[in-house]
């Protein structure tokens, strides 16, 4: 049979093509308008996949590369302090090697034994420092003051452990606030914290033996500075290390932050010219069908014979 | 002989008044086809002029000219289910994309970057653990994570409170218009004037057309046009009685809803129409996605109240939520009760970071993948049932308006044929009458000379 053309079955098609145009339209219009490609998760299904992961994965790559500039100060101040330390070791040693020789007198060593004295003063209250108010080097207890100077020994207070912080995914945690373990003394007393074979007992040494007028004693001492100065030098070099690693690291993050944007942004994002050349051919694909309509609808035998 | 004396005059008198009488009546279906050339549901009529019976005496037809309604049976009822379907599809997709807008993403206030936030601010806590300030903003960032929670979930179940209410509209329009087609019925088996039986028909196809968005139904109808129709089997309008359709909501706080028929005796199981988009949308995928986000919810909870007891208050069943308070929580309102190290070391940060972690972990109730991992699974799954959803709509949108032009090829109204049988009529009127004025003549003839 064929069909029959009524007033209707002309409108019908030409009511849904001007919808149809219409949403198409709208849609150039938002794509345009807010510049992405994904306003809503049907958009694309994949694409708002990625979107979430890539969201997430800035936001934590953001949040380690604000945890790596955090672990960089504190190495920097770690070092700076561990060179201080190692200075007034290396003063210790200048000291110890001056007055082994047998011209000193007493005076001179009873002198210098006031400056050694200054001198574990000094490197206690490098170890007491404090960094963003927490003890640089109490290990996990950060609030409490490490280094307590009774007499010639000093007791240590801190963890044997540092804090650690996460720099990435895939690497290891960075301890990025110390322990005075290691690094200031070897052994504590379990008891009294008195802390033993460390740079405070070398020094205290040197100083009694200078106080005590011993020039073999001072002699003596020096090979206990020397190798404490040597694991204040090897902590630097530990410390340059880690650096390195947060270096590192921190490249790594800013490439992936790089290429996750990138990735966002093509996942997202419209193409601006082809949503712009859309958006044109649409709003005429509109006209061409409302014009269609205005022309075509009102053509009827009765126009011509009434 | 006998012929001749059948034709009198005065019977062709007759014949030609009948002939005016049926071109007017012609013309009269011409002009109530006209006037109904942009009714929706309008079946078209014509006029059939059976043979004139020339003989005064015969008996002639008694619905001279008699009417037709042009529809083809088969169209009618695939559009009818056909409009079901589109009903069903458009209100379920509808609600679905109620339930995608209600999630937010992707944006930088959704779920996601809620979830990004704490598990941040978790690390900046593992960072600094003895720093008033990040603590405090741990809390913050809980709180807001269960804000963000508590909104989706606020959103679903205004979701689903409102279909309740628009469920409720739909059977009290559903149960008006099964009445008024059985009222119709009624007067369609009364009337014995086809025109007006057509006329009465194409108001009931009008309501059969809105109650087929509402209700799948089908229709059949009797030799005297009256309709019966029935839902899945079951008859709703018979004759002149019509059966009343209600909801009855289940006990669960999903508010899972059931249709019945008069008082819930018997189930009513509609198979399209937008009761079942509303329905199936209510019962099943609505539930399926709160449960969902409840999963995630859930496996934060109980994730970070192992490592830190008491962070989040325990969490409510899903649909449990009461007026009482949100479903998601954090519990500690202090700063200082914070515990970001298992130690109590003012430093220690163990707590802090495993929560960072929780992020990435594998869990086996979100089926091995992480919380967010999850969660983006969820949102692309909702994208993906919206999207599969509106192109089946727009599908039985097609479906529906090619049948629709099906249905206008056959029984809509052409203003161009109408012009043309209106002219037919006219001419056929002024011919008749010319008869007439021949036949006086005639008479006139014979009587003035008599």
């Amino acid at each position: 049979m064929q069909m029959r053309v009524t007033f209707q079955s002309r409108a019908i098609p030409l009511q849904s093509a001007i919808q149809q145009r219409s949403r198409d339209l709208l849609r150039s219009q938002a794509e345009v308008s807010s510049g992405k490609r994904i306003l809503k998760p049907s958009d694309d299904v994949i694409g708002v996949r990625h979107a979430l992961l890539n969201r997430a994965r800035i936001a934590q790559v953001d949040q380690f590369m604000g945890n790596i500039e955090l672990g960089r100060a504190d190495l920097n101040m770690a070092d700076s302090i561990t060179g201080q330390v190692a200075d007034r070791i290396l003063r210790a040693k200048e000291l110890a090697v001056q007055l082994s020789d047998a011209t000193y007198g007493p005076d001179s060593r009873a002198a210098a034994a006031i400056e050694v004295d200054a001198l574990i003063d000094e490197v206690v209250a490098l170890g007491n420092t404090t960094f963003r108010g927490r003890h640089a080097f109490g290990g996990e207890n950060t609030l409490e003051l490490p280094f307590t100077r009774t007499g010639d020994t000093v007791s240590y207070a801190g963890t044997d452990n540092g804090v650690f912080r996460r720099i990435s995914n895939d690497t290891p945690l960075v301890e990025t606030t110390f322990s005075g373990t290691g690094l200031f003394f070897e052994d504590r007393d379990a008891t009294t914290n008195f802390t033993t074979n460390g740079v405070f007992n070398a020094l205290a040494q040197l100083k009694q033996a200078m106080e005590g007028d011993d020039a073999e004693g001072i002699a003596n001492t020096l090979s206990s500075l020397d190798t404490e100065f040597d694991r204040f030098v090897a902590a630097r070099t530990d410390f340059g290390a880690r650096g390195e690693r947060l270096n590192q690291v921190q490249e790594r993050l800013e490439e992936e932050r790089f290429q996750i944007l990138d990735l966002q942004s093509t996942t997202e994002d419209v193409d601006l010219a082809e949503a712009i050349s859309d958006l044109q051919l649409r709003q005429t694909a509109l006209q061409a069908t409302l014009g269609v309509t205005a022309n075509i609808l009102p053509v009827s035998l009765m126009d011509l014979l009434f | 002989m006998s012929i001749l004396n059948s034709l009198g005059l005065f019977s062709s008198l007759n014949l030609g008044q009948r002939a005016v009488t049926s071109q007017t009546a012609g013309l009269q279906i011409t002009g109530r086809n006209i006037a109904n050339v942009n009714t929706p549901g309008y079946t078209r009529q014509r006029a059939v002029t059976g043979v004139t019976d020339t003989r005064a005496d015969a008996v002639s037809g008694e619905s001279f000219p008699s009417v037709q309604l042009i529809r083809d049976e088969v169209t009618e009822r695939l559009l009818l289910q056909e409009r079901g379907r589109h009903g069903s599809l458009e209100r379920h997709a509808g609600l679905l994309s109620q339930v995608e807008t209600a999630f937010n993403e992707p944006s930088d206030s959704g779920l996601n970057a809620s979830m990004t936030a704490f598990f941040n601010s978790a690390e900046d806590l593992a960072n600094t653990p003895e720093s008033a300030g990040a603590r405090r903003l741990f809390i913050e960032r809980g709180g807001a994570l269960a804000i963000a929670f508590q909104s989706l979930t606020g959103t679903l179940e205004t979701v689903r409170n409102e279909n309740v209410e628009e469920a409720r509209i739909l059977i009290d329009d559903s149960n008006l218009k099964l009445e008024q087609i059985a009222r119709l019925n009624q007067e369609i088996a009364r009337t014995p004037d086809p025109g007006n039986k057509g006329e009465l028909q194409t108001r009931q196809n009008q309501l059969l057309n809105d109650l087929a968005k509402m209700l799948s139904i089908r229709v059949s109808q009797e030799d005297n046009g009256v309709r019966t129709v029935t839902v899945n089997g079951l008859g709703v309008v018979n004759g002149s009685s019509s059966a009343v359709v209600s909801m009855a909501l289940d006990a669960d706080q999903m508010m899972s809803m059931r249709i019945t028929l008069d008082d819930d005796t018997i189930a009513l199981r509609p198979t399209g129409g937008s009761l079942n988009g509303l329905m199936e949308a209510q019962n099943d995928t609505i539930p399926s996605i709160s449960n969902d986000v409840h999963a995630v919810a859930r496996a934060i909870v109980d994730g970070v109240n192992e490592l830190h007891p008491g962070f989040f208050a325990d969490l409510t069943d899903p649909g449990q939520r009461t007026r009482a308070g949100a479903f998601i929580d954090v519990q500690i309102v202090d700063a200082d009760a914070i515990e970001p190290s298992s130690t109590g070391l003012s430093g220690g940060n163990d707590v802090a970071l495993a929560i960072s972690s929780l992020r990435d972990l594998a869990q086996t109730d979100l089926g091995d993948t992480s919380v967010l991992g999850y969660y983006r699974e969820l949102v692309s799954g909702v994208g993906a049932r919206v999207s599969e959803m509106s192109q089946r709509r727009d599908t039985s949108d097609l479906v529906a308006q090619q049948l629709e032009m099906r249905r206008e090829a056959i029984s809509g109204v052409s203003l161009d044929e109408e012009a043309a049988n209106m002219i037919m009529f006219q001419r056929s009127f002024q011919a008749a009458a010319s008869y007439i004025s021949v036949v006086d003549n005639l008479l006139e003839t014979l009587i003035s000379r008599f």
